[in-house]
């Protein structure tokens, strides 16, 4: 289903492309499972469930709400995962940089 | 809300899929009409005044503000966008249509076949080459181009076609699809009330649905439509079977017309010599000619010519041909339109260039009024936004 084409580039790295292809994607995504959630509020009203009323009246119990909480935090973190694993130690670093710094020095002198 | 398509051929989209449809359609729409006034916009304010600064004038032409734009972050943004977008409306109808296809094929069948005939007819000849502007090229993306079969009496090139387009137009091509041959065809019929065309040809028809307008305002005339692709024109004889529309289609290419000279009374195409190598253009126009009669008329549906636009609005509409794999599409808009018909034959005093409004969306009388203005070419000629005007040229024989 990919045409035949070479596919521009519009920003200086090409990474960025792909990301925005991999946005829109996403929005799709995101537009079809709002549509839905949409209809099937619908539905339930015709049902004789008033969906809107309920859902904004809805409380939850304690154990669903630890349940919520920790699905949320793990949902963030996911996103974010990578900022955590690219992470530089600044400190650990400059250690580094410094026993070699001796080390050269020890070898130059 | 995208329209329904007019006519039985329908394919049946699950809910997702027809809300993933709908997203495409309204993405398509923010790009060229929101997204497309602010670049404008930035085009004005930032762009240009940079450009002055550093060279002592404006851009002079389509390429300069290109060149101007190429480093500009909203230019880039709009056009991966709008490249995303465009993959993704035939992304959204492939899948469906794979799954139809038995069906659809089956339906094609029928009517090709069927009692009910219209007045119309298909001729395929498979010694028609399919040329290199169509082969070698996925053109809008449309994977499979024009021409690809994936089966016998397969028709899925055209369905594709006729969703994509659908769903690529934003309910801005006119409830069948068809405002370009509506507006076209009943310019004609109002400009030159005592003109009675009795035999029209369509050339690189598709799916027929600029075709089948001339066959609505001259019903009096007998409709012919040629295209390369088999599958195209399958699926466009169905499509006219199921409208009741009759048109005679035959697998042809226009660059070497199968008819007799001076058989014909009006030669027309739209949205079809952008995508012609130059020479292409040259013969088609020729055979246009020779298949003439006199007093008779070629007009040619299009995109204006670069030499009548600002040099934003050109580099506008130069978009397709840099970054929608249509290679030919600048080539073409280089082009003296007048000159090109002067040399397949015509006289230069009757040459013909016409603006219209959208025929289907505004009064008849606003139509007429237009007609006697011929309005200049601004930046709403050819560019598919709201109150889009359509740019046609050709000439009497």
């Amino acid at each position: 289903m990919t045409p035949r084409a070479k596919r521009p580039s519009f920003f200086e790295e090409s990474a960025v492309d792909q990301i925005l292809s991999m946005m829109l994607e996403m929005m799709t995504e995101l537009w079809v499972v709002k549509e839905r959630v949409y209809t099937l509020e619908k539905v339930l009203d015709q049902e004789g469930i008033d969906a809107r009323d309920k859902i904004e009246a809805f409380t939850f119990s304690d154990d669903e709400i630890t349940e919520l909480e920790s699905a949320r935090r793990k949902f963030i973190a996911s996103i974010l995962r990578t900022l955590e694993t690219n992470f530089v130690d600044h400190a650990q670093l400059q250690e580094q940089v410094d026993e070699l710094t001796d080390v050269m020095k020890k070898e130059i002198y | 809300m995208i329209q329904d398509l007019q006519h039985e051929l329908k394919l049946s989209p699950s809910r997702d899929e027809s809300a993933r449809q709908e997203f495409v359609s309204s993405l398509r729409g923010y790009i060229l009409v929101d997204m497309a006034s602010s670049m404008k916009d930035r085009y004005e304010k930032e762009v240009k005044p940079l450009y002055r600064r550093e060279y002592g004038q404006d851009p002079v032409d389509g390429p300069a503000v290109h060149n101007a734009m190429k480093s500009d972050l909203y230019f880039r943004f709009y056009s991966s966008i709008r490249y995303n977008a465009q993959e993704m409306v035939w992304q959204s109808v492939v899948p469906v249509v794979e799954r139809d296809l038995d069906d659809l094929i089956g339906q094609a069948r029928k009517l090709r076949d069927g009692q009910n005939k219209v007045k119309g007819s298909i001729h395929l000849n498979s010694k028609v080459e399919i040329p290199n502007n169509v082969s070698k090229i996925d053109v809008h993306l449309a994977p499979g181009s024009y021409h690809t079969e994936y089966t016998e009496d397969d028709v899925a090139t055209g369905t594709i076609y006729d969703n994509g387009l659908n769903i690529f137009a934003s309910n801005m091509m006119g409830r069948n699809l068809s405002d370009i041959g509506d507006s076209m065809s009943n310019y004609i019929r109002l400009k030159y009330p005592d003109f009675k065309p009795q035999k029209i040809l369509d050339c690189g028809c598709t799916i027929g649905h600029n075709t089948a307008p001339w066959a609505k305002t001259f019903p009096d005339a007998e409709v012919h439509a040629i295209d390369v692709s088999a599958p195209l024109l399958r699926y466009a004889n169905a499509r006219a079977q199921a409208q009741k529309t009759p048109i005679h289609f035959t697998q042809m290419n226009a660059t070497a017309l199968d008819f007799e000279d001076e058989s014909f009374d009006i030669v027309f195409s739209s949205m079809f010599l952008h995508e012609l190598p130059l020479k292409d253009i040259h013969a088609y126009m020729k055979e246009a000619y020779r298949v003439l009669r006199p007093g008779g008329l070629m007009l040619n549906m299009e995109l204006p010519p670069n030499n009548e636009m600002q040099p934003y609005d050109s580099f506008y509409l130069d978009w397709d041909s840099y970054y929608n794999e249509e290679p030919y599409y600048k080539c073409f808009r280089d082009q003296s339109y007048a000159e090109l018909c002067v040399k397949a034959g015509f006289e230069t005093e009757n040459f013909v260039q016409i603006v219209t409004p959208q025929y289907g969306y505004v009064d008849e009388t606003v139509f007429e009024r237009a007609i006697g203005s011929n309005g200049p070419i601004d930046d709403r000629v050819g560019r598919l936004t709201e109150g889009i005007q359509w740019f046609g040229f050709g000439a009497w024989k």
